[in-house]
């Protein structure tokens, strides 16, 4: 009885682990690489961030201490509050509802727009910032050009009141709006028929159909898109890199720019900046573990 | 589509294998000597004929094949300088020697970036070095690297032939006269044209207005302990108002007209239709003028060069920090003796090898040792006489930029910046004022940092 | 009767505003792309000129001579180009290869710690550039990689987001489907190349663009890391170069910009109806 009740246990784990060598095989350049050019990295990041940069001795807090006590850093994670407040309504809002017209136009129309619409998405935020640049700029560029032609005068938008914030977003929003609106569209595509069907009868117009069929079954996605847009813009650079430099007034800084700038600052111990590059990691840890329990526990209750 | 696929992949691997191997720049000739001690040379790239300069010595140096050193320049832009020598510094290959600034050389030291050249300079050598550029060389006695120049950071350049349009007769001195002299300019100037440049920004309205600050507050943003600020002087209220004053009434381009900013702000003054008709700038601006113009006389006549405007009109005292640039031999050099010798070669054993820099440069910096400087005083330069004397004079007052942490002096720097953005939307006394209690509680943040530095020139008296 | 013609036509000129929504919206996403493509034509004078044409006034190929003929740091805007195609190619292959063997053998193949390693596997993508960029050149530096063409593309070859993405598409493929392979005697190896890698074209054209694009994209990492072999200059770099020196002649930052849009361009042209497709696949699993 008992040998016989190990012979059954033993034989399906030896036959579940058969091909376990030839698995190990297939992920150890993945694993190899992960572990060199990540895993590494981030272990000696840590410890230095503890550590004195000229002499090596660890002084624990010393460098988190300087980083959380530099006024523009600080001010960077204040902006990427508001950013992502503003990205999101202007990214997910607009998405979201330009992918309902997309899916009341016939399929070829729509077809044409999305191929259009994807073509920013395949652009550098360098290149994005100078095809802006060169459209906004101040000494003659299209809207100078056409603000004098109205006989107005010329706004510097990198700098002039609060321009500089749109000047940062509208990039950003031009080089991820075509992206989004193709997730949502497929996300829209797969609410099953049957439910507006069943909401159509229950006498439910658009809006109803909206809030309460549309939103609710794609909430992961809508979960995503918020965890990718947050992330975006607390690691937004290149774009208020090249066209604000993250002024006036730090108005424009981001945390990420923040750090690249402070990395090229021949002038600061380099572990500072190790230190707030780790703070930054735990934030981006702490908003996808809270997102990835959201998503959880959703499909537990489905 | 798979073959056309793969065709194309296989092109382009042995196209780039073909550029690896075969494609090294080209250009001037190489000498080599066998088993010779490379010296490696960061350097930031200016104008292209600093660039030939520089490169010139090092080929002139090159060409002698039996002393076992090769120099080798690198260079960097501004964008990229710091990168290089982060990462550089990072992998333990940072270079034998490389260039920093005066105001960051202190904390190149602290950091342990660099090491006293004392041992390396002779006695007539030191004696040799101004004064001036002796003291922002110098820690605990110890000289940590040779001064290569001297740039006042801001001076006053105008268009004469506007001025006459404007009926301007006095070139102006103090800050009163220069709201008048914009008042008239104003009115000549149309849509698109400034009556002046100004640094813009948090970063220029730092190190531009070091000499203002010493000139109207006594002072900049610490006092010598590093332990207090100074920003409750009035005279931090004067130049902010000053700031206010000038943007308030759009007399200057709110945003860059230039490259670089206020590097290269000079060239917006010498166009034949220019956008400015004052502005203020380095003493480099001298050689962008005749750069940009490619020495074009008509031009270069029009154009005067005088000391800032100051406050009380008084222009003999300070009115510039001396910016520049000096040369340090990397702690990490494994032939520091050997970068010492091209040093020593450089700036010397020979004053008229050395003086060939600032001839190039159109006297557009001021000499660092007495040799050079007594060289170029015998030397018949194209450029006007009066220009020469006013940098002279600028730099000889000149004080040395800041050396306690660059967060607390750009603090000022906001203030201003705060002027600048900020002009349209409040009234002077209120955005002033929180403006400065900003500044204040950053600056009192930044103090609390536990590893706060002291001021090494300062007694403290424990 | 009456009545549902005049539900027809109301529905018709409903589709008809759609339409036009969805087309301006179209050309107001494109346009600044468009705006470029005859400003690299322009001369310095025209270029900033108040009023602005979209036609340039004198047509001239100026700012395109003056980008392949300028010595850029020691490199070539031709070589940059070519180099950095490489290195995409490089990129594309390499980690196609490395990310999808991972996720098949994670989705497919049973083995001990598999519960601990999947997490493991799946934490970079978590750790942002910055954080590890300092420390990372250190790394390849021991490696003596810093200069070398194998610097850009080693390091980001194996990707998180790749794998958890390749693993979840191999968990949706019924798995009798490899039943038949497995009786004619195929290794684990044998059945992922002749069964899995045909069946995921599309995320391989999804992935492999995304890859493609952000080698080509790339400007920091390369910035950092090949300093000193001007021969490996990447586009992006050489671009944000013109961009500081050609301050004032900025037709020829313009048409160098023009050029680098080429590439991404053609790419789309040819693998653009998968993309489109494939975008469904990122986004809704």
């Amino acid at each position: 009885m008992l040998s016989n009740y190990s012979d059954k246990s033993k034989k399906p784990r030896l036959f579940k682990y058969r091909n376990a060598k030839s698995a190990f095989a297939m992920m150890a350049p993945a694993v190899l690489l992960l572990l060199i050019f990540a895993y590494i990295p981030l272990a000696m990041a840590i410890v230095r961030s503890f550590q004195n940069y000229t002499t090596g001795e660890f002084v624990w807090f010393e460098n988190y201490d300087y980083i959380v006590k530099t006024p523009s850093f600080t001010k960077a994670f204040g902006n990427v509050i508001l950013f992502t407040a503003i990205i999101v309504v202007a990214q997910m809002v607009l998405s979201f509802f330009f992918a309902h017209v997309l899916k009341a136009i016939n399929a070829k129309v729509a077809n044409a727009v999305k191929i259009l619409l994807y073509v920013p998405c395949l652009i550098s935020g360098v290149v994005a910032s100078i095809i802006f640049m060169f459209i906004l700029n101040y000494g003659g560029g299209l809207i100078t050009s056409i603000l004098i032609g109205l006989d107005i005068d010329p706004i510097a938008f990198a700098t002039e009141g609060y321009w500089p914030i749109a000047c940062v977003i509208v990039p950003t929003w031009w080089l991820g709006f075509g992206y989004n609106t193709l997730v949502m569209y497929a996300g829209l595509l797969n609410v099953p028929k049957s439910y507006y069907e069943a909401a159509q009868i229950d006498g439910a117009g658009f809006f109803k159909q909206m809030i309460y069929v549309t939103i609710p079954y794609m909430k992961n996605i809508f979960i995503l898109s918020l965890i990718n847009l947050i992330t975006g813009s607390l690691q937004m650079l290149d774009i208020p890199y090249m066209i604000t430099g993250g002024g006036p007034l730090d108005m424009t800084m981001t945390p990420s720019l923040y750090l690249f700038n402070s990395f090229r600052d021949v002038n600061r111990p380099q572990n500072v900046t190790i230190a707030g590059s780790i703070l930054i990691m735990i934030v981006i840890v702490t908003i996808n573990i809270i997102a990835f329990k959201c998503i959880h526990s959703e499909k537990m209750e489905d | 589509m798979r073959k056309i696929l793969a065709l194309v992949i296989c092109l382009t691997m042995l196209l780039s294998a073909l550029l690896i191997s075969g494609c090294t720049p080209g250009g001037e000739e190489v000498y080599v000597e066998e088993g010779a001690t490379e010296i490696k040379v960061y350097a930031r790239e200016f104008e292209q004929w600093a660039k030939d300069h520089l490169n010139n010595l090092a080929n002139e140096f090159n060409k002698d094949l039996t002393d076992g050193i090769q120099v080798k320049i690198q260079f960097y832009t501004q964008d990229t300088y710091a990168d290089a020598l982060t990462v550089a510094r990072e992998n333990g290959k940072a270079p034998d020697l490389y260039m920093t600034t005066y105001g960051e050389l202190y904390t190149n030291i602290q950091n342990n970036y660099c090491i006293s050249i004392d041992e390396y300079l002779s006695t007539e050598a030191v004696d040799d070095i101004l004064d001036v550029c002796k003291e922002m060389v110098t820690y605990n006695d110890s000289i940590y690297a040779y001064p290569w120049n001297m740039e006042p950071g801001s001076m006053f350049f105008y268009r004469k032939d506007l001025f006459a349009e404007a009926g301007i007769e006095k070139v102006p001195t103090s800050w009163e006269e220069l709201y008048d002299a914009c008042e008239k300019l104003s009115g000549i100037l149309s849509r698109g044209q400034y009556c002046i440049g100004l640094p813009l920004g948090s970063y220029e309205c730092t190190w531009v207005t070091y000499g203002m600050q010493q000139n109207t507050t006594g002072g900049l943003t610490l006092d010598e302990s590093w332990r207090v600020s100074r920003l409750d002087e009035p005279g931090f209220k004067d130049i902010a108002e000053f700031f206010y004053t000038i943007f308030s009434n759009d007399w200057a381009p709110t945003s860059a007209l230039t490259s670089e900013g206020y590097t290269y702000i000079v060239d917006a003054l010498c166009d034949n239709n220019p956008k400015l008709a004052m502005t203020f700038g380095g003493s480099w601006s001298i050689a962008e003028i005749y750069n940009y113009t490619e020495s074009d006389q008509t031009i270069i006549d029009n154009i005067g060069v005088a000391p800032i405007p100051t406050q009380s009109g008084d222009q003999t005292g300070t009115t510039s920090a001396n910016g520049g640039w000096c040369y340090c031999i990397s702690k990490q050099s494994k032939n520091a003796d050997k970068a010492a010798k091209f040093l020593n070669w450089m700036f010397t054993e020979n004053a008229e090898r050395t003086a060939q820099y600032f001839i190039e440069a159109y006297n557009s910096k001021a000499p660092t040792s007495q040799s050079v400087k007594d060289y170029l005083d015998g030397y018949n330069s194209e450029v006007p006489q009066e220009w020469i004397k006013v940098v002279n004079d600028v730099a000889a007052t000149g004080i040395p930029e800041a050396t306690y942490p660059w967060d607390i002096s750009l603090e000022t720097g906001k203030i201003f910046e705060t002027m600048q953005v900020r002009c349209k939307t409040g009234a002077f006394e209120t955005l002033y004022a929180t403006a400065l209690q900003t500044a204040q509680e950053n600056i009192e943040i930044i103090m609390s940092r536990s590893n706060y530095p002291s001021n090494p020139k300062y007694d403290y008296g424990d | 009767m009456k009545r549902s013609i005049a539900n027809k036509t109301k529905k018709k000129i409903k589709k008809a505003i759609l339409i036009a929504i969805a087309v301006l919206v179209a050309l107001i996403v494109f346009f600044p792309i468009i705006w470029i493509i005859p400003a690299a034509f322009k001369g310095k004078s025209e270029l900033f000129s108040v009023p602005n044409t979209f036609f340039p006034q004198n047509f001239t190929w100026q700012n395109f001579e003056k980008v392949f003929s300028a010595d850029i740091n020691g490199t070539t805007f031709l070589q940059s180009i070519f180099i950095t195609l490489a290195v995409a190619v490089l990129s594309v292959i390499g980690s196609l290869f490395v990310n999808m063997l991972c996720a098949y053998a994670l989705a497919r193949i049973e083995f001990p710690f598999k519960k601990f390693l999947w997490p493991l596997l799946l934490f970079p993508m978590f750790i942002p550039g910055i954080t590890i960029m300092l420390t990372s050149i250190r790394v390849v530096n021991m490696l003596n990689m810093v200069d070398t063409i194998f610097v850009l593309f080693v390091p980001g070859m194996a990707n998180a987001y790749q794998i958890f993405f390749f693993r979840q598409f191999y968990l949706n493929i019924p798995r009798n489907i490899e039943e038949a392979a497995e009786i004619d005697g195929c290794s684990n190896i044998g059945i992922f190349f002749k069964i899995y890698v045909p069946l995921s074209v599309t995320p391989m054209v999804i992935n492999g663009v995304g890859i493609f694009m952000g080698a080509w994209n790339s400007f920091i990492w390369p910035t950092l890391t090949v300093m000193e072999n001007a021969g490996l200059t990447q586009i992006m770099q050489i671009i944000r170069m013109l961009n500081v020196s050609y301050a004032g002649d900025y037709g020829v930052v313009i048409a160098a910009t023009l050029i680098s849009l080429i590439v991404p361009m053609v790419l789309y042209a040819i693998f653009q109806k998968r993309i489109v497709e494939g975008i469904a696949l990122t986004g809704t699993k």
